[in-house]
């Protein structure tokens, strides 16, 4: 995972995590686990107010956990601020490999 | 002459409003009646293991859009929405008891947490229960005390006893009123506007850690890789 970050990097993109919960919840998982937010490579952005989720299209789209939550998603958004890429889950485990990330940030510009 | 005009002036400006804004004007009553009535219940009800994407609501499951706008409007409403939606949390219909445990965490501080604690201990389905608790926790320090450790205690269900784990982590702290804010000035327009080769939809959001992180922070100078997760996924 770091590997990829900083390969990312190396491409001149930086990863955003966006989880729908208070920031309460990412620090009860990290404490049961023994980590603590800072451990966390990346910027762990809350939208508890779903308003970002909804803006994407995820909002309440995957019932899991007992829960009506986002559906997995990934965006990639080019210096200009335009998006280039998207994949939205279609089955849980529908994400795209962190070399499927890196074609798509080779072929930004 | 004067006061005809101005009445004239007056009943056209009402006339208008009405118009534009007959849609926010909904009560709250008549926005859930709307919400039970439009939520296709058979879809997003169903156990994960019987529906044909598992976790996953339908593509073009528009429940989610509907959910989210009766969502935004009865916050909009502020305290005179919290009869209703305590009442609500009595309803024979599911969706629409899960609806107002949820909406009612938005409403803090002005929301009694009596009938969220009758709902995070008595209520039959789980996802009241879990909503119940998450709104209970964004009341911050309520009149009656809840014994979170006897909540978790008589809880069966293992999500549940997580979020009971994530309201105790909050120590009696509030929802910020910035969370709140952001949902009431939040426009349905904006709802599923991400589409590539569009512009992305501009955000600013706090880490986890505090910081403010803006989207156009990164104009010009990197690409951003979003990722939208949910916990630990």
């Amino acid at each position: 995972m770091r590997e990829n970050l900083r390969q990312f990097e190396d491409l001149d993109a930086v990863l955003l995590a966006i989880d729908p919960h208070e920031a309460w919840s990412a620090k009860y998982l990290l404490k049961e686990t023994g980590f603590s937010t800072d451990d966390v490579s990346y910027p762990m952005l809350t939208d508890p107010s779903l308003t970002v989720s909804a803006a994407y299209g995820v909002a309440f789209q995957m019932r899991i956990h007992t829960e009506l939550s986002n559906r997995p998603a990934t965006f990639v958004i080019d210096k200009a601020g335009t998006i280039r890429f998207e994949q939205r889950a279609k089955t849980f485990a529908d994400r795209p490999t962190a070399d499927q990330i890196i074609q798509v940030l080779k072929n930004l510009n | 002459m004067k006061i005809f005009i101005s009445v004239v002036f007056f009943s056209a400006t009402y006339f208008l409003s009405t118009v534009t804004t007959a849609e926010d004007l909904k009560s709250p009553k008549a926005l859930l009646l709307r919400f039970t009535q439009s939520c296709d219940e058979s879809q997003w009800m169903q156990r994960s293991d019987r529906r044909p994407n598992g976790y996953m609501l339908a593509d073009a499951d528009v429940g989610w859009n509907v959910r989210m706008k009766t969502l935004q409007k009865l916050v909009a409403h502020g305290r005179s929405a919290v009869p209703t939606l305590v009442q609500a949390l009595k309803s024979k219909s599911l969706p629409e008891r899960i609806l107002a445990a949820q909406t009612l965490g938005y409403l803090a501080p002005d929301v009694p947490a009596q009938p969220l604690l009758a709902a995070a201990q008595s209520d039959p389905d789980a996802a009241v229960r879990l909503y119940a608790v998450d709104s209970l926790g964004m009341l911050g320090r309520t009149s009656v005390p809840v014994d979170w450790d006897k909540l978790r205690q008589n809880e069966t269900n293992r999500d549940v006893r997580m979020h009971i784990g994530y309201a105790m982590e909050r120590k009696q702290q509030p929802v910020e009123v910035s969370v709140i804010k952001k949902l009431v000035s939040w426009k349905a327009a904006q709802t599923d506007t991400a589409k590539v080769g569009h512009p992305a939809p501009g955000f600013e959001l706090t880490a986890a850690t505090g910081e403010t992180i803006r989207l156009c922070d990164y104009r010009g100078k990197q690409a951003v890789i979003l990722v939208f997760i949910y916990g630990d996924t």
